[in-house]
């Protein structure tokens, strides 16, 4: 698989609302593998709903149209069974993390639980990818209880666990907003080797325009709403 | 002493497989399940109505078809709260309560309100132990009860269970089934809890409409016991329920001996269940986890 092939590229996406008021239209984009990019809007610019919608997770009345090509897979995102292979390659980290890792268990059993499957099983905890630089750079002990984890090492628990299934892109929303300076270097370090080691495609939001320029290695993407209430995805700068 | 022993053991083993259920419903899953009360009515009754249909001079085939028609029933009762909570999205109490009332008629239709097993044979009874002649098939039962919570609680369901209870959210992000363990639990729990049912009846000699009432209280002090006395940072601790079971009994059997009127003991059940909640508030200053088990 070449790199051309693992960034992911978005082509003339549309998204309206159960109400049929068109939300995003026309959007293309492409995120390079490798790389920290960024998306940046203010409130209610449509930056979460941007999220969920790249990863298929789309309500009864919505509709969604363009098509997206991840891992060198074509992905038409008009066809709902199409939608839902998005997750597959797609994950995302959330911005309420506590609701993504089990706090009663250990680390190695929360990696461990996010390859679950469908169906768990009466058979032993699944294998798991224990990521150990990653886990050494953070200062990580397997068999540490996750209540026993400052809020980086959680975030950065948060992180291995989305990419225990394989994911080729993942999508941080605000993923440094609940650290301190130390705290949210350390996990964008961890982000960026991440990054580079398994050539993911890295995709945060934010508000705070400073760590975007600060952590963003590929390209950086700013929300705008139009004045017909339609949101447009426009490159703001190159780092 | 010797006899003191055996009455409590044999209590102990009869309701074992009840406080294994209630500790996957209450202390892993986390929901108040009213419906094992239910699933405890059901599992005696159909079982009783079965034995007249059984070849119970064939003892051990009478005896396996007896267990797996209560736990059969059991998991009934808890697959239909269970999937009246997912599918309705109604909250697990209403659901156990529209359970237990529509229980308590289908019941009373199938298998009428009291059962007498008088004039039957006790497919229990393996004469060993003279005047306990039910306690060697009910340690097989335990034992085998035992065997499977510790094979249970090492597996994935298991594990999804107590993640149920701790972040119910968790599920959704890792494309797993909340509705199947959710409702898996709940079978599990249920089929145990009839289990329980059928052994009561059995060894009582009847089946009534009634005898489900106060079990939640028993599960949760018992569970609170071996809460209290194993302390652990384990999310899952299969010996929490088998401690709990042996404590709460010899605790009643204490009291028997001491001259207590048993008829008032459900009310000191509430009051020590109390004290437990009193303390740990006070001692963690902070709300009380969900049922305290």
């Amino acid at each position: 698989m070449n790199q051309k092939n693992r960034n992911l590229v978005i082509t003339h996406l549309s998204f309206s609302f159960a109400s049929g008021s068109s939300f995003f239209a026309d959007i293309s984009a492409t995120f390079a593998a490798g790389k920290i990019h960024g998306i940046i809007g203010k409130n209610g610019s449509g930056k979460s709903t941007l999220f969920r919608i790249l990863q298929g997770n789309i309500s009864r009345g919505e509709t969604l149209g363009g098509l997206l090509q991840v891992d060198g897979i074509s992905i038409d995102l008009k066809d709902p069974t199409q939608q839902k292979q998005c997750n597959r390659y797609i994950k995302a980290v959330v911005q309420n993390i506590d609701e993504m890792i089990v706090p009663i268990c250990t680390v190695q059993q929360n990696l461990q639980l996010a390859n679950l499957p469908l169906f768990p099983r009466l058979r032993g905890l699944p294998y798991m990818h224990s990521f150990e630089d990653i886990l050494d750079t953070a200062r990580i002990d397997l068999s540490s209880y996750v209540h026993q984890l400052s809020g980086g090492q959680r975030q950065i628990l948060a992180l291995l666990m989305a990419l225990q299934q394989d994911a080729h892109v993942l999508l941080l929303d605000e993923p440094t907003s609940a650290l301190d300076i130390q705290n949210a270097r350390m996990v964008m370090e961890c982000v960026n080797a991440l990054a580079q080691a398994k050539q993911l495609v890295v995709v945060i939001i934010s508000h705070d325009r400073e760590l975007v320029k600060e952590c963003v290695t590929g390209t950086i993407f700013e929300i705008q709403q139009q004045e017909n209430g339609q949101r447009k995805l426009q490159q703001t700068e190159r780092i | 002493m010797l006899e003191f022993i055996y009455i409590i053991s044999e209590q102990v083993l009869i309701h074992l497989p009840l406080m294994c259920a209630a500790y996957i419903s209450f202390s892993l899953l986390k929901v108040p399940d009213l419906s094992l009360e239910s699933a405890y009515v059901a599992g005696a009754l159909y079982a009783t109505v079965l034995m007249r249909y059984l070849p119970l001079h064939l003892q051990t085939v009478s005896l396996l078809g007896l267990i797996l028609i209560s736990l059969m029933a059991g998991a009934l009762v808890g697959c239909m709260s269970g999937m009246l909570t997912r599918f309705l999205s109604i909250p697990h109490l209403l659901s156990a309560i529209i359970i237990n009332g529509m229980f308590w008629g289908i019941n009373q239709i199938v298998a009428g309100a009291y059962i007498s097993l008088s004039g039957m044979k006790n497919v229990l009874i393996y004469d060993l132990i003279a005047r306990h002649p039910e306690l060697p098939l009910l340690i097989v039962i335990g034992l085998s009860v035992v065997a499977l919570l510790i094979f249970l609680c090492r597996t994935q369901l298991c594990y999804a269970w107590a993640v149920f209870g701790s972040s119910p959210h968790f599920f959704r992000y890792y494309g797993i089934s909340t509705h199947y363990v959710f409702i898996a639990g709940l079978c599990v729990s249920n089929a145990l809890a009839g289990l329980t049912g059928y052994l009561f009846a059995q060894s009582t000699g009847f089946a009534d409409i009634n005898m489900g009432v106060s079990k939640t209280l028993f599960c949760i002090t018992a569970l609170m016991l071996g809460k209290t006395v194993c302390i652990t940072k384990k999310p899952i601790m299969p010996l929490i329920p088998i401690i709990g079971c042996i404590l709460y009994f010899v605790m009643q059997q204490l009291l028997l001996k001491v001259g207590f009127n048993l008829k008032y003991f459900t009310a000191v059940q509430a009051l020590l269940v109390l004290i437990i909640l009193i303390m740990h508030a006070r001692k963690t200053s902070n709300t009380i986890d969900h049922l305290g088990v």
